[in-house]
């Protein structure tokens, strides 16, 4: 009888699951037909199975070149933010107490703070720096953003290991980088991953702050939204762009599930 | 469920005391961060600050110090006004539906029969994982057309009904695809409170002869409050700051009826070039953010349950 119910409830849900992922299914279905058959039968299997909306979208839209760019971005900001934020963690768990204290809400200030409210007030700093359209730019923008959560995650991590390890390190002569390099980075390895998963997320996802900053559909989110803007009743390539560019991210979770889902949801806890 | 902070320095004498100077020298690894942070954080804050109360328009080098104006005259804008009534509609309503639906699906996915637990939880959290700007492009589609198609199809049209262009619906339309996005969030995190119950507190009342549903009322859902809360946070402090769906999939519209707050200040600065009036906009919601989050963290620790 047990067992029975735990079957129908499994079957149950599935049912709901199929139903919750029916917009993927919808959009990878319609990005074979043609621009009329979605708009006159948009609940239908597509006449033919061919890759010519894939292949015509992405001569139109550039999808290449923001892959790479989504990919040199994302990379190297997560980079800049874990090599920043560990160095940071590190330094702020091993200084005074009182001094540690005083760094750690001045970094934490930010976790109140919603991205409108320096969004304006952020742009105006990049103006005058003159890196609105740099792609460099961008990435040093989102390193001054991103560190606190990374700061605050190396420096609960580190503040537990025993301060033994480095003092025979520093006894032997090696300066503090070298001991960040070589003791506390590699110790802290679970904590750059939680801190990859969630910055990265972030910065390959984001819309709105290289939307301001770069002004060109230079990545994957740009390039979609300027795609549907400029093209929006070619629905047909709107669909073989939605496809291509969730699936990176679709199959990197299917790879990782596990390690993404536990960083994603370390990261909420922590903040 | 937060996780216990490692232990204080108390035993410090253990390791050895470090000397002052390396205690101080070690700080200079800090610099890259605090510069970065300084520069592209804590300035644009500053100057967000000063600029609230200037009239600056965005390009031009002068502008007059207008003190409190902004701020006086935002509390008479109608648009702001109704900005914030937006945003406060479109947060209840997706802050519920996530901790609700994602508490049903965790209560269910909890179950020791159920099977393919790990298809189902791929399923639910795989919007997550995906950009909000280009699932609004799917979810536009759609409301506007797949919707009314399908249902035809089974003999439902409803011709006066629509999705996005009736001012009424709007926000809740758009407040679906939000829930569709972080529902399976909610869900893991709730799913991982519910395993950290002891098992013996549910097998003790398993013997007292609780059936499914007093043990979700009488055991479950007390022990989970703490988790329920920090879930409530989350899904509030997120929805409040709405701006790439209603973006991307009504600019706003019909009307304002989809203008959030975040997108107020968007359209402020970006269309209208009022940026000094933008940042006073700003402030204000970053003060409600505040307050609603240091209020429900405050009521979540009072409420708080040890097991």
């Amino acid at each position: 009888m047990k067992a029975r119910r735990g079957l129908l409830v499994s079957i149950l849900l599935i049912m709901i699951a199929i139903v919750y992922m029916s917009p993927f299914a919808f959009a990878v279905i319609s990005s074979f037909k043609s621009k009329a058959e979605i708009l006159l039968s948009p609940v239908a299997w597509p006449e033919s199975w061919s890759m010519r909306n894939y292949t015509e979208a992405i001569k139109r839209s550039n999808f290449a070149r923001s892959l790479i760019y989504s990919l040199i971005i994302t990379a190297t900001a997560v980079a800049g933010i874990t090599i920043a934020g560990a160095t940071a963690g590190y330094a702020i768990a091993r200084s005074y107490p009182g001094l540690s204290s005083v760094l750690l809400s001045f970094f934490g200030m930010s976790m109140f703070v919603p991205f409108q409210t320096i969004m304006i007030p952020l742009l105006r700093t990049a103006m005058s720096l003159r890196i609105v359209g740099s792609v460099p730019g961008l990435i040093l923008i989102y390193i001054g953003l991103g560190c606190p959560l990374a700061v605050f995650l190396y420096y609960s991590y580190i503040r537990a290991v025993p301060r033994a390890l480095e003092e025979s390190a520093v006894i032997e002569g090696c300066t503090h980088l070298q001991v960040f390099r070589h003791i506390m980075l590699p110790l802290a390895r679970p904590v750059t991953g939680v801190v990859a998963v969630l910055q990265g997320l972030w910065i390959w996802n984001d819309f709105l702050l290289p939307y301001l900053i770069l002004q060109k559909p230079l990545t994957i989110p740009l390039n979609q939204v300027y795609f549907y803007h400029s093209f929006n009743r070619d629905w047909n390539y709107i669909m073989a762009i939605f496809v291509l560019s969730t699936a990176p991210i679709v199959l990197l979770f299917l790879c990782f599930q596990r390690r993404i889902i536990s960083g994603l949801i370390a990261g909420a806890v922590k903040q | 469920m937060p996780r216990r902070r490692p232990r204080s320095e108390s035993c410090r004498g253990d390791y050895g005391m470090p000397s002052t100077r390396t205690r101080y020298s070690i700080l200079g690894l800090a610099l890259p961060a605090l510069a970065l942070y300084s520069v592209f954080f804590v300035w644009p804050l500053a100057s967000g600050l000063y600029l609230s109360l200037t009239d600056w328009n965005g390009l031009a080098r002068t502008y007059n110090f207008v003190r409190l104006r902004n701020f006086t005259e935002l509390l008479n804008d109608s648009l702001f006004l109704s900005s914030i009534g937006v945003t406060l509609k479109y947060a209840a309503f997706v802050t519920a539906l996530q901790v609700a639906l994602g508490l049903i699906l965790a209560l269910l996915l909890s179950s020791k029969r159920i099977r393919f637990r790990s298809f189902l939880t791929t399923a639910f959290f795989l919007p997550k994982v995906m950009s909000a700007a280009i699932i609004s492009v799917i979810w536009t589609f759609l409301f506007g057309n797949a919707f009314r198609a399908a249902l035809s199809l089974i003999g439902m049209e409803n011709t006066a009904f629509s999705w996005l262009g009736d001012p009424d619906q709007a926000i809740y339309s758009l407040g679906i695809v939000e829930v569709w996005h972080g529902l399976g969030y909610y869900m893991i995190i709730l799913l991982a409170g519910i395993t950290a119950i002891p098992s013996d507190v549910l097998e003790a009342a398993e013997i007292d002869g609780a059936g499914l549903w007093q043990k979700a009322s009488h055991v479950t859902l007390p022990l989970l409050a703490p988790t329920i809360g920090i879930c409530s946070i989350l899904a509030i402090a997120n929805s409040l700051r709405a701006f790439e769906i209603p973006f991307i999939m009504t600019a706003g519209g019909p009307g304002f009826s989809t203008t959030t707050l975040a997108y107020f200040i968007y359209n402020t600065a970006f269309q209208s070039k009022r940026f000094g009036y933008g940042c006073a906009a700003a402030l204000y919601m970053f003060a409600g953010i505040m307050a609603v989050t240091l209020a429900q963290l405050w009521i979540v620790q009072r409420k708080g349950v040890e097991y």
